[in-house]
């Protein structure tokens, strides 16, 4: 109640209304914009000088998938011996026992494979004979029985008694029913079971292999015959060397348990209904794994990101109270600054010696900093405006948010290798000042340490 | 829930910087404050914005003259500069267009009223008070928004308007007794003398 008729009154009421009206108006940031521009005008900063250091880590992390995926296997060092073929030759009974065993050790794929492929041949031809036809071909017919009473036929150069096919894919399947020449110089992935042989003493070779005529039928490993006891030393061991391509596997695949370390950087596209695109975000931050096995692991971190979008008005509400909760909102555009903690279970599906892929699953958690809105609202006479508002937040979201993820994984040395993971980020519930479902999806670069295998 | 918070301080940063993005933040933010004075100042509602955006781009061109540092809260320090600028943007404005009448206003004899009678005032919005003293004319108007609302003494008027201190007491009296009358019709309340 006031009294009008008193100055007092009046000014004070005059005070009040002055404090409390709200003027009919909008701001118009465009108008003093221009305004601006004209008496304070403004170098325009160039965007890309925030991601100046974006650029060249997705390039050279790009760059770097991009050669190492293009690599494939034959950046398998290929390296070349000189296995020696040990040859058993018994004169006083003119049997020639060769233990030629063509273990092929190629892939990891095949290894399993490898002994199993031990030949061993009778041949009934005198060594004399042999080295005779040695001498006069350059290359020699070795026949190789393999099961099936079929034959598998062998060449060797001149300077050897015997030769191993090359062809390791028919002789790592004992896949006798093709006959094989092929020159044992041939650039293939062949580690011959000569090689193997040549470990073996001769002294070490089983009697039975020596004093008896094998079968024909006859295969074994050389492991077989490195277990077997024999105290017997050949007579005669002709042992000569025998060129062949070995692959070396540059590491093992599996590395065990252990620790892993790494940076990351990436890009991040947020979108909350898939209604409106936003500008493109960024995430930095490291992460953290421990390693169960070469296939399962779990893995955490800390990761700064800024996400950008836009949001339709129904989407997003409005904390009751606020000034935004008055109005009918069209739309919100800006971006929220935030620490994200993820913590996932890692599954690699498949790893060769370079690469390997895996799935990964988990939630994350949101540590909100900061959220700057322009919001596009109608104002009480039904006109558009636009007004923003930044907040300071310190809201959590505390593994709110499920973690979808795969990834490729290129090993550049024994215990560092760089990843590829695209990701998506699916909202549990709602998160920052307007409860939005905030869907996210991008792709992260990183370079991990592994701590060296604890086997 | 996250407070709202405008980062003054860093929105007072990049504006020395002359950073749009800080100046928009800043707008938007003293938009309705510079509204609310700039509108008891003139009649019209786009010659108010006009004033308003003045004012913003005064503010701008001397923020570096703003010294957040002193005691008390920046925001708070802010206000009562820029409000300073607006009502300055607004007088100068005054002066450049209507305080040619002042002496002519100050000859005016005017109508007296009771001050004793209690009013219907208590039932007028806060926007009737406001459109009443808007239809003040410039001088009176202008008196009394600096002296009643804005806290200004006579002397201070009175080397604001160029005017002398006893013709700024008389304007002020003037002031209330329109602003009274023009309420009254308003409300068409009747009173009782």
């Amino acid at each position: 109640m006031y009294n009008l008729g008193d100055d007092n009154e009046l000014d004070r009421a005059s005070r009040e209304a002055a404090g409390r009206y709200a003027p009919p108006s909008d701001p118009d940031w465009p108008a003093l914009s221009s305004e601006l521009d004209k008496v304070l005008p403004v170098e325009k900063k160039r965007r890309t000088l925030f991601f100046w250091w974006l650029l060249p880590v997705l390039l050279i992390g790009g760059g770097a998938t991009y050669w190492l995926v293009q690599k494939d296997d034959s950046s398998i060092v290929t390296t070349v011996k000189e296995p020696a073929v040990t040859q058993t030759v018994k004169e006083a009974d003119k049997k020639e026992t060769k233990t030629v065993s063509p273990s092929v050790t190629v892939t990891n794929a095949q290894k399993e494979t490898t002994t199993s492929v031990t030949v061993n041949i009778e041949k009934q031809t005198p060594v004399a004979e042999i080295n005779k036809q040695a001498e006069r071909t350059p290359i020699a017919k070795v026949k190789i029985n393999a099961p099936g009473n079929e034959s598998l036929t062998v060449n060797a150069p001149k300077n050897q008694t015997a030769s191993v096919p090359a062809n390791d894919k028919a002789v790592t399947k004992q896949d006798a029913s093709k006959a094989v020449d092929q020159p044992a110089k041939e650039n293939q992935a062949v580690t011959s079971a000569v090689q193997k042989t040549e470990d073996v003493p001769a002294k070490d070779i089983p009697k039975g292999n020596t004093d008896q005529p094998v079968k024909q039928n006859d295969i074994t490993s050389v492991t077989e015959n490195k277990t077997q006891p024999s105290n017997e030393t050949a007579p005669k061991t002709e042992t000569a060397e025998q060129p062949a391509v070995t692959k070396t596997k540059v590491e093992n695949a599996g590395r065990g348990k252990g620790f892993s370390f790494g940076i990351l950087a990436g890009v991040d596209k947020s979108t909350v209904k898939f209604r409106y695109s936003g500008d493109a975000g960024v995430n930095v931050g490291f992460m953290a794994g421990y390693h169960f096995s070469d296939r399962w692991s779990i893995h955490s971190g800390l990761i700064y990101t800024q996400k950008n979008y836009k949001v339709a008005g129904e989407d997003f509400t409005a904390p009751k109270g606020s000034w935004a909760s008055y109005y009918k909102i069209d739309n919100v555009e800006g971006y929220c600054r935030m620490w994200e903690v993820p913590l996932v279970a890692r599954y690699t599906v498949s790893q060769s010696n370079k690469h390997s892929f895996f799935l990964s699953t988990g939630l994350s958690s949101y540590f909100m900093t900061g959220e700057n809105y322009d919001y596009t609202y109608y104002t009480n006479t039904g006109l558009l405006a636009l007004r923003n508002t930044a907040y300071v937040s310190t809201d959590t979201h505390v593994m709110s948010i499920l973690h979808l993820s795969a990834g490729l994984e290129n090993r550049i040395s024994k215990n560092w290798s760089l990843q590829i993971e695209p990701y998506a980020k699916i909202p549990l519930g709602g998160v920052g000042f307007g409860n939005i479902r905030l869907s996210s999806f991008g792709l992260n670069f990183s370079v991990q340490h592994r701590q060296p295998s604890k086997k | 829930m996250p407070r709202e918070i405008h980062q003054i301080s860093s929105l007072i940063t990049g504006c020395c910087k002359n950073d749009r993005n800080s100046q928009r933040d800043l707008y938007h933010w003293l938009y309705d404050y510079a509204m609310k004075i700039c509108y008891r100042y003139v009649s019209r509602a786009e010659e108010a914005e006009e004033l308003a955006n003045e004012s913003f781009i005064k503010l701008f061109k001397n923020i570096q003259q703003f010294d957040g540092s002193r005691g008390g809260e920046t925001e708070a320090l802010l206000k009562g500069w820029f409000k300073r600028i607006v009502v300055n943007t607004c007088i100068d404005h005054l002066r450049r267009t209507h305080l040619k009448l002042v002496s002519q206003e100050i000859s005016e004899e005017g109508e007296t009223f009771a001050d004793t009678q209690e009013t219907g005032v208590d039932k007028l919005m806060y926007r009737e008070i406001i459109e009443a003293i808007r239809k003040l004319t410039p001088v009176y108007r202008t008196v009394f928004n600096l002296f009643v609302i804005e806290g200004f003494s006579h002397e201070e008027i009175a080397t604001q308007l160029n005017i002398s201190v006893g013709a700024s007491k008389s304007n002020l009296s003037k002031a209330r007794h329109n602003l009274r009358k023009i309420i009254t019709q308003q409300t068409e309340y009747k009173v009782y003398v």
